[in-house]
């Protein structure tokens, strides 16, 4: 039949689903990042560089002798956490940028029109993201390890035990960073200049899951004792935590988080011990789990409503 | 509700916010904001084509974008295809395509990849989408990146995305921009065959494109309210214009001396205005001019659908003033 002679009425209209919309934008952005070579080259180098760079920043300060230091090399602290975030930092800032790219591209008025889900074309951004960002992880961190092996310790799983504890929590860190993506991202259809923004809470988040410091060093601060455990619950720092005690210290029987490190500093400092021991694996896994359906509701939300305002305010087209 | 016009705006009103800015001395609510649209009122009845007219900054696109969902209205109501668009915006979008200029694309997929990804988000129809590519002779480009791709091939495949859903309604920004004069015969010539089975509305400056696509045009005047809807029919019987040649006299012309050169003029302050239907026309007003003498200078340019539209309005002011009264 001819384009001419077709009606627009002979098909039944339906919308494509988000499901639809998310996998044909993650096949774009597959196709779209291989096509970029030279920015796959320069995203590794970078992951490298930090390595590196966190690595001698490490040997530098040595073994730390504080209240809450780790009690291993400050230079596997640091590089333990470096390798946690390549997992998370690249897909976080391309999923934050997408809907302003798209914006740039000219393409959101006609994404919209088509009733195309903004939630979509973000999730679709970040799981691409995502899976480039694990091949540069696999590519960059694993021989950095091995390297390290025998000279500072090992950072690869001894047992499979610890592989498959570390799996879930690094699941829930994905979901719980997606959503802060989406929120970032949905943030950009009505303030245009949000890389400050975007930066500023990827650091945060890198303080609070204790990125460059144990969590556990927020009790020291008079009656704060609980602020650990509430930083803990998010699950990006719940998966750091037991990416650096599954990994180096090899402990898969640790509790969420070291209540007897905070105890310890409060009797030296004269306050009563806590009866709580922190959270054991199985509970972590259920907070995990809520949490990070709560901060997906959250961001869905966010979205939603964002979209709406950028509608009326006539923002969602601006970049 | 469904009804029987396939676009109907009641009063549509669009405000944007002057500025985000915290300490703003602007205090109330009306300071800031910037009332675009003002009141926009008008019916296309079902199988109709409509242009939208106006000087720049009259809200011309504000009101295709607010049509088109991809803007809320905050004030008046409008339906499009029988759905409100704002309590029944899924229904409308099911129904439309936007295609703007601006809409670009990645530069590292190909045609095909391109124009896949908005079928999949659009729930469109490939085979439709390989039809107008073919139709358009850009089939050879199927594989070929779109960093190659030159600003009229662009423009074609931005119809694609437009067209390939199959909308009933294909709201369009210049869609010929950019196209090159053969292709350009060849997309009107599509386009207008498509005008038969959907409705386009489009906003284009192009005295060709409204006359070939529209049936109607709707004239929009500085702050956003209705200036009139004129067929375009009518329009062309009786302003078949095409050249407008401006005369700058030494002091002043009289109407007399200016009917003696050519009778469809127009008197504006102190200069005057002829308008040609063809090239020979003009050429004759120009030795008539000369002859007559009394002149600083004379320019000639190709006239715009708008002003014609302003010359019919002008024409038929009480007819319209008697129907604007009676419908209130």
């Amino acid at each position: 039949m001819s384009i001419f002679k077709r009606s627009p009425t002979t098909k039944d209209p339906r919308l494509s689903s988000i499901f639809d919309v998310t996998l044909a934008t993650v096949k774009r952005n597959l196709i779209t990042d291989w096509q970029y070579k030279s920015d796959i080259v320069i995203q590794f180098l970078w992951t490298v560089t930090n390595l590196v760079a966190y690595g001698f920043l490490g040997l530098s300060v040595g073994q730390g002798t504080g209240d809450f230091a780790p009690n291993y090399s400050f230079s596997l602290f640091l590089l333990s956490s470096s390798a946690f975030w390549t997992l998370f930092t690249g897909n976080y800032e391309e999923t934050a940028f997408c809907l302003r790219e798209e914006a740039a591209r000219g393409t959101m008025g006609y994404l919209v029109t088509n009733n195309v889900d903004t939630l979509g074309i973000m999730v679709g951004r970040y799981l691409s993201s995502s899976i480039k960002f694990l091949a540069i992880f696999l590519v960059t961190t694993i021989p950095t390890f091995a390297l390290i092996k025998g000279a500072a310790g090992n950072l690869l799983p001894h047992t499979a035990r610890e592989f498959f504890m570390l799996l879930p929590l690094v699941f829930f860190s994905y979901l719980f960073m997606m959503s802060i993506s989406v929120i970032m991202g949905s943030i950009s259809l009505l303030v245009k200049q949000t890389t400050t923004i975007v930066r500023i809470m990827l650091y945060l988040i890198r303080i609070v899951g204790g990125y460059f410091f144990m969590i556990e060093s927020f009790a020291a601060y008079g009656g704060l004792w609980w602020l650990p455990v509430v930083f803990v619950a998010l699950p990006i720092v719940s998966g750091q935590y037991a990416f650096r005690k599954y990994l180096i210290e090899h402990d898969t029987t640790v509790r969420f988080p070291d209540m007897q490190v905070i105890n310890d500093h409060r009797v030296k400092n004269g306050f009563a011990p806590l009866s709580f021991t922190g959270l054991n694996y199985g509970y972590m896994l259920l907070i995990n789990f809520v949490v990070s359906c709560l901060f997906l509701l959250g961001a869905f939300l966010i979205a939603k409503i964002l979209t709406q305002v950028a509608r009326r305010r006539g923002t969602i087209e601006f970049y | 509700m469904v009804r029987s016009e396939i676009i109907v705006s009641n009063g549509l009103i669009k405000e944007f916010p002057t500025s985000f800015t915290l300490f703003s001395k602007k205090k109330t609510q009306k300071e800031r904001k910037k009332r675009v649209l003002n009141g926009i009122s008008f019916d296309l009845p079902k199988g109709l084509s409509l242009a939208l007219l106006g000087p720049n900054g009259s809200g011309k696109t504000t009101l295709l974008k607010t049509l088109s969902t991809i803007y809320s209205p905050d004030g008046g109501e409008a339906f499009v295809c029988g759905y409100d668009i704002m309590k029944e915006t899924p229904e409308v979008r099911k129904r439309i395509s936007f295609v703007s200029p601006a809409m670009d694309f990645q530069k590292k997929l190909t045609l095909k990849q391109t124009i896949d990804f908005f079928v999949k988000v659009t729930n469109g129809d490939m085979a439709l989408a390989k039809e107008f590519i073919e139709e358009l002779q850009l089939d050879h480009l199927w594989h070929t990146k779109l960093e190659t791709f030159s600003e009229g091939q662009k423009a074609i495949t931005r119809l694609c995305v437009g067209l390939q859903k199959n909308p009933e309604i294909l709201f369009a920004d210049e869609p010929t921009n950019g196209i090159d004069f053969r292709r350009k015969q060849v997309v009107l010539d599509f386009l207008e065959k498509q005008g038969r089975e959907r409705t386009l509305v489009l906003v284009d400056h192009d005295p060709e494109v409204v006359d070939v696509l529209c049936d109607k045009i709707l004239l929009i005047a500085l702050g956003g309210t209705v200036k009139g809807m004129v067929d375009v029919a009518k329009l062309q019987s009786e302003f078949n214009y095409m050249y407008d040649i401006m005369l700058i006299p030494k002091g002043t012309i009289k109407k007399k001396e200016a009917e003696e050169i050519w009778p469809r003029y127009e008197m504006i302050g102190g200069m005057c205005r002829f308008f040609a239907s063809n090239r020979s026309e003009a050429t004759e007003i120009h030795e008539r001019i000369i002859q007559w003498g009394k002149f600083i200078d004379i320019k000639t340019s190709g006239i715009s659908i708008e002003d014609i539209t302003l010359l019919w309005l002008k024409k038929h002011e009480e007819e319209f003033e008697e129907k604007m009264l009676a419908e209130r």
